[in-house]
């Protein structure tokens, strides 16, 4: 069974004009180190889907399979839970805490479950390692380039070992070349964790790195 | 890294913003805070004031009788005493003295005065007077008695007090004038300022007492000669004041014990023994005929209490009453013996008179039948078996008309009676001389049998008895020369119980026990009757007043300040946390995707809320310490506040400040609490916003102010403006508070209705096409941008201003129903008798001359003094005041034509109850037995009293002993009655049996010269200190202090809409920088910035009018319904000034909130 399966996906609003079906039976299925990018038109539904994959968002109808369980059946706390230990997200506005240091901002999921100990400490300064700012660990997001910052949120995503990485826009608000690069270290880093990883985005280049590239149209995927 | 670190760490980051929220916190902490210190303030200067007043005087011993001066020192020698207590101060107490000074324009007079008897030790009491010394005539007066003359330095005064008098004046020999004893020209020594013991008093009130010291050695010289010269003792005084050990009065258990230690003398209660000896010289030598001891009272009978305490200490004594009949005649004669002694008591074999016919002991007496003596038979020509008629006045009066009754017995028997050798003898000094016998006179020769009665008893003939009533014409020289052989003696003898049959009353129905000379000698005899009064805990009269515990007690207060200020200040309490709350949000919008990537992160909404938490207690943790510090500063402007605006509802500007570490410390953790509160609550509302909305990072997407459109609050609106018209046509039928709350209750529903109106206006906009584009258009799109939160600060603007317009409702005017159409309410220091409403009573009261207008009325009512239980008294009333209602006044309001008091309810039985409450306080008290029905304004039994309900029951114990448990048969509502207990004359004297004549008067002018009426009352009534008050202006003091309250709820809720306007300031400076990118754009397009700023101001003054507009709209619709049934009064000019320093401050609000748009810097701003 793959480790992630998204089967018939429907979202549809409500609107004065009646119900608007943004996605419409749209199937993925996909292993370990595996990897789609999710390219398409503004307002095809890409995050939609996103969202939905990711537990932050409930489909009208449908159903997805995380690891073998369906997070939309979860009671809240497991819901959080699992997308603590499961998921790691990485959104185009990178949501970074200004208050805090880099490595703190790593470290947010951590804190999710209890204090951080050490362990968890050095991982979080690893991951800096391995995104290129190790030396940046005690900086704050507001000293950061956007790249930089970009390079944290990858590396939050990964402390907590998920098993699927979500990344919406990764490189949306960043430079032609910042793009490529913060695209290579998603793939490297989803490669180096054996994760499955779903990537929105609208760049092609970006597209072009990952194993899969799939295109939503009208709800569905061509 | 851990909670507290993220916590902290945002809260330093994030630190101008939680600065600004925690001024919020600060805000609503510092109103809470300075409720509580309000409160404080109010306790700790009652409790001064309690401590200033009293000195060193912890208790006083009272009695209703003079006793001995020396009692104090033997007090003092006392176990209990040497341990617990320092000083014993003998005085003289008279808390109704009349002061008078003539001045070039007529006779100024101040009533109800108290009038204190001093020695020079009494000053080492208190501070200040120490070493003060007064004698001869002079005297020492406060200042709020000298302010209430225009006196010079030679100004010499009348000093007029009661004079202690032993016989009940509602009794039959009771008399009712010449009560009062004047002392003339006093000169003041030193006139002292109102502090420590020249404010002393025995009630609790902030009110500065008229006092004054007269030197005790003057008042006891001139009561010696006249109401006291009967005592043994001519030192005597009737209060001593104790001085406890330490600085905490002594405890309750420790005064029982002083009570206890007390040991009067037989005549410091004012009882007497006497050895009656009956000797007759024989043969050359003195013989006794018969002996006993003689116990009787100086009040002429003996109480019921008392008198079973004797009859249990010697159950042999026989009780005698013995009453003064008018006439005694055969019943077909046309005439009789007038003024004749009948005395009743039981044959028996310790006493039995001899028969004149038969000189055989009489036999025992059934209660028809009557024993005269052999002068009285032989004076009306009776033989045994003859009917004779006994005629005699009611044992108690009513106005001082005597009432004359008669019964018939059968002659049955004459006994023998011994004509003396010798008469008796008046002696110049005054003392009798008794008769002398040659003859061994027989029991029927027994003066003793009669109490003494001053000036009857030692009257030198018939004719000069001193009685309430004349005399003169029925008299014969029979009569005095009976007189002067017998004096005393009577003339009949009946059974004990058909005496106490006819004459039995209130005051008892003993006038004296005979005990056998066997049972001891005269003091053994005393001290076993003391002793059995003490095992009985027999009332004596005396007294223990713990005066500093009560007053301790009471300055807890009537009203509890901090509670009465945390609900005045409310508004702005409530205004404060809306700010907190919408700043808060404000806030979290900024980061709301914070809380996005929490939860998308794997936090649960519990760690998130957490999180938030602790830095909400760190941000209101620094509000609140702040606010703890502007809290002292506001309690200091409270306080401010009551001593000069808003003195009317502490009646005097009494109060200082007092800071407690309780009421920091409260005021802090409420502070902290409900903020953490208000904050957690709008952090926990993002639970249902959906993780992908939060992370959008915007809070309108995110929904937190998510609008649904609802169809049928629209309904619901129209019903409720229908609700609201039903409840005002209702509300015309009510009256009183249930009247103004129903008018308020329909303003609330409008204002409700206009604001859902208002929402669903702004959303339905939305969608409308809109074709017009000009710069209000561009300020109402901006305003409706988001409709809820517009909405809400419309309703927070609205509600503030509707609260303060709507509760000028309740402001009181005064109305017919608060006086019942009287004109003056008089009180009197001395009672006064005489029934002023009739001819004879006039005539009586007033003299001849003097008559009032036929149209006039005069309803008298006795009192029970007691505390003012009015809202004037800050202090908690324990004692209060109890006012006797007569039939009169029950029978005067029986007329429908009358304007009747207004109740507030009442629990009415019978057809003539409904039309007439008053009826209801003679119906028998279904309650606890011996309750008594009452009557009570209904702010002074809800707030003074704390009784709440008709029909409850609440028990008052007075110092005088007596306990009396009262049953709620009504409330009146806002009358100048206020303060008071009013109770049926009849339950009155039963529970206040000593308590004789009327001391509270309602006039009403009639069509006359109001003038003339009072001015005649005060004029001829002057020396019973009669004084009168304006009956309208009484009622608008009491109404002052209600309305007081509601301006201060008006102004506190006025700062509260301040507040309210300052947060609308900040919601708009908040709601401009979220803009900014909109507002770059729109200079990047040609906008100047004075025209966005117009735009941006007129948004705000949009939102603020549109508030106003509905509140005041609504409070319209409230009030003038309200207004026009003449039950409000408006004050037009503080609400104008009030909403208009509103707009004036919200136009400026706006201004600033404008000027942000300069700030910004247009590059940044449309990059970002």
């Amino acid at each position: 069974m793959p480790d992630f399966i998204a089967n018939e996906i429907v979202k549809e609003f409500e609107t004065s004009a009646g119900p608007l079906r943004i996605l419409d039976g749209v199937n993925v299925e996909l292993d370990r180190g595996e990897n789609l990018a999710v390219v398409g038109p503004s307002g095809s539904g890409k995050s939609t889907f996103l969202h939905i994959a990711g537990s932050l968002d409930v489909p009208t109808s449908g159903s997805v399979s995380v690891d073998g369980n369906d997070p939309h059946q979860l009671k809240p706390n497991e819901l959080a839970d699992f997308r603590n230990q499961s998921i790691g997200f990485i959104f185009q506005q990178h949501h970074l805490l200004p208050q805090l240091s880099a490595l703190e901002n790593v470290l947010i999921p951590v804190l999710a479950k209890g204090a951080v100990d050490d362990k968890s400490r050095e991982l979080a300064k690893e991951l800096l390692d391995q995104v290129g700012l190790g030396d940046r660990a005690g900086h704050r997001p507001g000293q950061l380039s956007g790249g930089e910052r970009q390079r944290v949120a990858v590396a939050r995503s990964l402390i907590r070992k998920p098993l699927m990485i979500l990344a919406d826009e990764p490189t949306g608000s960043l430079d032609h070349k910042n793009a490529l690069i913060i695209g290579e270290l998603l793939l490297k880093m989803q490669e180096q964790h054996n994760t499955v990883m779903i990537c929105v985005t609208h760049s092609d280049s970006l597209a072009a790195l990952f194993q899969t590239k799939a295109t939503l149209t009208d709800g569905k995927f061509e | 890294m851990t909670g507290w670190k993220v916590a902290l760490q945002s809260f330093v980051y994030y630190l101008r913003s939680n600065l600004t929220i925690a001024l919020g916190v600060a805000a609503a902490t510092a109103v809470l805070t300075g409720a509580l210190i309000v409160g404080d303030s109010m306790r700790g200067s009652l409790r001064d004031l309690t401590l200033d007043r009293l000195g060193q005087v912890d208790e006083i011993l009272v009695s209703d009788g003079f006793f001995r001066e020396a009692l104090a020192s033997e007090l003092s020698q006392s176990k209990t005493f040497q341990e617990h207590y320092d000083n014993a101060i003998p005085g003289i107490l008279f808390p109704n003295g009349t002061v008078e000074v003539q001045t070039a324009v007529g006779v100024e007079r101040a009533a109800n005065v108290n009038v204190f008897g001093v020695a020079d030790d009494f000053w080492a009491l208190g501070e200040g007077l120490e070493g003060l010394q007064i004698s001869g005539r002079e005297v020492v007066m406060n200042q709020s008695l000298a302010d209430q003359f225009s006196i010079s330095d030679d100004s010499q005064f009348t000093l007029r007090i009661p004079k202690p008098s032993q016989l009940p004046a509602d009794s039959a020999l009771g008399k009712t004038r010449d009560l009062v004893e004047s002392l003339q020209r006093l000169k003041v020594k030193q006139v002292v300022p109102n502090k420590s013991l020249a404010r002393f008093s025995l009630h609790p009130s902030q009110a500065e007492p008229a006092n004054l010291f007269v030197p005790l050695k003057l008042l006891q010289d001139s009561l010696n000669q006249t109401a006291l010269k009967f005592k043994s003792d001519s030192q005597q005084v009737n209060v001593i004041f104790l001085d406890g050990k330490g600085q905490r009065p002594p405890k309750e258990a420790i005064t029982e014990e002083l009570k206890k230690s007390l040991e009067p003398r037989f005549d410091d209660l004012g009882f007497a023994s006497k050895d009656v000896i009956a000797k007759f010289t024989s043969e050359g030598a003195e013989k006794r005929a018969f002996e006993y001891c003689s116990i009787s009272s100086d009040r002429l009978v003996v109480g019921d209490e008392a008198a079973s305490a004797i009859q249990k200490a010697f159950p042999n004594a026989q009780p005698v009453f013995t009453y003064l009949a008018n006439d005694i005649r055969k019943s077909s004669a046309e005439s009789g013996v007038p003024y004749s002694m009948i005395a009743s008591i039981d044959f028996s074999d310790q006493y039995r008179l001899e028969s004149a016919e038969s000189g055989q002991p009489i036999r025992t007496l059934n209660d028809q039948e009557i024993v005269l003596n052999e002068w009285t038979a032989k004076n009306l020509g009776v033989k045994v078996g003859d009917s004779i008629l006994i005629s005699f006045f009611e044992p108690e009066t009513t106005h001082g008309v005597q009432v004359e009754s008669s019964i018939e017995f059968e002659l049955v028997d004459i006994a023998k009676l011994t004509k003396p050798a010798t008469p008796f003898l008046v002696r110049r000094r005054g003392d009798v001389r008794p008769a002398i016998f040659d003859q061994a006179p027989t029991l029927a020769n027994d003066p003793d049998l009669t109490p003494a009665v001053p000036g009857v008893t030692d009257a030198e003939s018939i004719e000069k008895w001193d009685l309430p009533f004349e005399t003169k014409n029925r008299l014969r020289p029979v009569d005095d020369e009976y007189w002067n052989d017998f004096r005393t003696t009577p003339k009949g003898f009946i059974s004990l119980a058909a005496g106490q049959s006819a004459w039995n009353s209130r005051f008892g129905k003993v006038t004296s026990f005979r005990v056998a000379m066997a049972q001891g000698s005269q003091e053994e005899v005393n001290a076993k009757i003391l002793s059995q009064f003490k095992a009985d805990g027999t009332d004596t009269g005396f007294d223990m007043v713990p005066l500093k515990r009560q007053g301790l007690l009471a300055s807890g207060g009537s009203t509890p300040f901090d509670v009465l200020f945390l609900s005045l200040s409310m508004f702005v309490i409530a205004a404060a946390l809306i700010l907190v709350s919408l700043l808060f949000r404000l806030a979290l919008q900024e980061r709301i995707n914070q809380v996005g990537l929490f939860s998308a992160t794997g936090f649960t909404h519990k760690k998130i809320v957490k999180i938030w938490l602790l830095e909400a207690v760190l941000l209101s943790a620094v509000g609140a310490l702040v606010g703890v510090a502007c809290g002292v500063g506001y309690a200091a402007l409270m306080i401010w506040g009551l001593k000069t605006w808003w003195v009317g509802a502490i009646s005097r500007p009494f109060l200082e400040m007092h800071v407690g570490w309780i009421s920091l410390l409260g005021g802090l953790l409420s502070g902290l609490v409900v903020s953490v509160a208000t904050i957690v609550w709008a952090i926990w509302r993002t639970r249902k916003i959906p993780t992908h909305q939060l992370l959008s990072g915007n809070i309108d997407q995110a929904g937190m102010l998510k609008t649904r459109k609802r169809g049928w609050l629209g309904w619901a609106a129209i019903g409720m403006i229908l609700l609201a018209v039903v409840l005002a046509v209702v509300a015309t039928q009510l009256g009183g508070e249930a009247q103004a709350g129903s008018f308020v209750g329909a303003g609330f529903l409008i204002l409700t209705a206009l604001l859902v109106f208002v929402w669903q206006w702004l959303q339905r906009s939305k969608d409308a096409s809109e074709n017009q584009l000009d710069l209000n258009r561009m300020a109402w799109l901006s305003a409706r941008r988001n409709p809820l939160r517009s909405t809400l600060t419309i309703g927070l603007v609205a509600v503030a201003a509707f609260l303060i317009a709507s509760i000028s409702s309740f402001h009181l005017s005064p109305l017919e129903e608060g006086t019942a159409g009287f004109d003056w309410v008089a009180e009197s220091s001395q009672p006064v008798f005489e029934d002023l409403n009739t001819s004879a009573g006039q005539i009586k009261a007033l003299g001849q001359e003097n008559q009032l207008p036929d149209d006039a009325r005069v309803l008298s009512l006795r009192v029970k003094p007691g505390q003012d239980a009015s809202c004037n008294n800050l202090y908690q009333s324990t004692q209060p005041r109890v006012l006797g209602v007569t039939k009169q006044m029950v029978e005067y309001f029986d007329n429908p034509e009358r304007t009747a008091f207004a109740f507030a309810g009442a629990n009415v039985e019978t057809d003539e109850e409904k039309q007439n409450p008053w009826r209801a306080l003679w119906r028998e008290s279904e309650g606890s037995e011996g309750s008594i029905r009452v009557l009570i304004d209904k702010n002074t039994a809800w707030y003074s009293l704390k009784v709440f309900m008709i029909g409850q029951e609440f028990t008052v114990n007075y110092d005088s002993g007596e306990t009396v448990t009262f049953k709620v048969a009504g409330f009146l509502s806002n009358t100048i009655l206020q303060g008071s207990l009013l109770v049926s004359e009849e339950n009155f004297e039963k529970a206040f049996p000593n308590i004789s004549g009327y001391r509270f008067f309602l006039i009403d002018d009639g069509e006359s010269d109001s003038a003339s009426t009072v001015g005649v009352l005060e004029d001829r009534l002057g020396d019973n200190g009669f004084d009168a008050r304006d009956a309208k202006a009484m009622l608008t003091s009491f109404l002052a202090v209600q309305n007081t309250y509601l301006s201060t709820f008006q102004t506190l809720g006025a700062l509260g809409l301040l507040l309210g306007t300052f947060g609308l300031g900040a919601v708009q400076i908040r709601n401009v920088l979220e803009r900014q990118r909109e507002f770059g754009l729109m200079r990047a397009v040609g906008w100047g910035l004075n025209r966005l700023s117009r735009m941006v101001m007129l948004e705000t003054v949009f939102l603020l009018m549109l508030g106003l507009a509905i509140g005041i709209l609504s409070a319209l619709f409230a009030t003038l319904p309200h207004y026009f049934v003449g039950a409000a009064t408006i004050p037009v000019t503080q609400l104008l000034v009030m909403f208009g320093v509103i707009v004036i401050v919200g136009l400026i609000t706006a201004l600033i909130t404008s000027r942000v748009i300069f700030k910004m810097p247009l590059l940044e701003s449309l990059r970002d």
